[in-house]
């Protein structure tokens, strides 16, 4: 059962591994950034396995919104529209980031202001 | 009666086949589509076209291998059932349920090519933008490293969904050929 198990984790990981590198080879002519990607391909099942894990034990803390890197991932988007054709799709991956930001700056400061109730006075003053 | 003489190696070989098809068959099938499209010199876009579809490609095996099994091609799956009428219809439910699998995957390749979309185009505009003069001592710009970083989390993305897809494809595979075999 376990050596089945192992087997089929292998062969999902290393049709995953040779289709990325197929991808990355036609969207990227650079040699080194392929390199690159290829090597964050391969840290992407090992990082979200320990990702998945923090989120069940703990609560990891949400990464900052930048408004800069939402208004390159529009660019990109737009730009994707415009060269494969098809619809901008809404909401983008920036839309999402940022509104699962907001969302976790909104949950913690209704849990300090449980808390703390002063806490709430003085975020409405800011 | 004609005999082949034996190198020794090969029964080892038919042997390690026989009972790994859940391996063999999924990386023959991309080996085999990959040397195609390489032989025929095609670009590596239309290659790439070609693998995202494998997961796919992978359930529609596993729905063969299914209405072979209903056909009565496999002596072995029918041993599993206690009677011909309740074999057929897991056969038939199997059929429903890899279906759905395969509805699943296509939504995740369609997803898949848009990323791939994204990532083609952040490269693209990392490229034009890198080939523009800089004014020395300037503090570097957000547009360059910034279309870099979201290309790795377009490749992130990626991975996570040719595993997802792939994973589902493999997995009924197995389990398919664990109930035929």
């Amino acid at each position: 059962m376990l050596y089945t198990a192992l087997t089929l984790i292998g062969t999902v990981l290393l049709l995953t591994f040779v289709s990325s590198y197929i991808i990355l080879r036609a969207a990227i002519s650079e040699p080194h950034w392929r390199r690159m990607m290829l090597f964050f391909v391969m840290i992407t099942p090992v990082v979200s396995v320990i990702a998945f894990a923090r989120v069940l034990f703990s609560h990891p803390k949400p990464i900052r919104y930048n408004a800069e890197l939402g208004r390159i991932e529009d660019e990109i988007e737009s730009e994707r529209v415009r060269t494969f054709g098809g619809k901008l799709v809404h909401p983008s991956f920036s839309e999402r980031w940022k509104m699962s930001y907001f969302y976790a700056v909104e949950k913690s400061a209704v849990a300090a202001a449980r808390l703390d109730p002063s806490f709430c006075k003085i975020s409405n003053f800011r | 009666m004609q005999t082949v003489g034996h190198l020794g190696w090969e029964t080892g070989f038919v042997t390690f086949l026989r009972t790994h098809l859940n391996v063999v068959i999924p990386v023959a099938t991309l080996s085999a589509k990959i040397l195609v499209r390489v032989f025929s010199r095609e670009d590596f876009a239309e290659v790439m076209r070609s693998v995202t579809n494998l997961p796919l490609e992978l359930l529609l095996i596993s729905m063969s291998f299914m209405l072979g099994a209903l056909a009565g091609i496999s002596d072995s799956y029918f041993t599993r059932f206690a009677n011909q009428s309740d074999a057929d219809l897991f056969a038939a439910l199997a059929v429903i349920v890899i279906f759905f699998l395969c509805l699943i995957t296509n939504l995740l390749t369609k997803f898949l090519r848009f990323v791939f979309g994204k990532l083609f185009i952040a490269f693209k505009q990392y490229r034009e933008l890198s080939a523009q003069p800089t004014i020395p001592g300037a503090v570097p710009d957000i547009a360059v490293a910034g279309r870099i970083l979201w290309a790795m989390a377009y490749c992130m993305i990626m991975a996570l969904v040719l595993v997802l897809s792939f994973g589902i494809s493999v997995i009924t595979l197995a389990y398919v050929l664990h109930l035929i075999q």
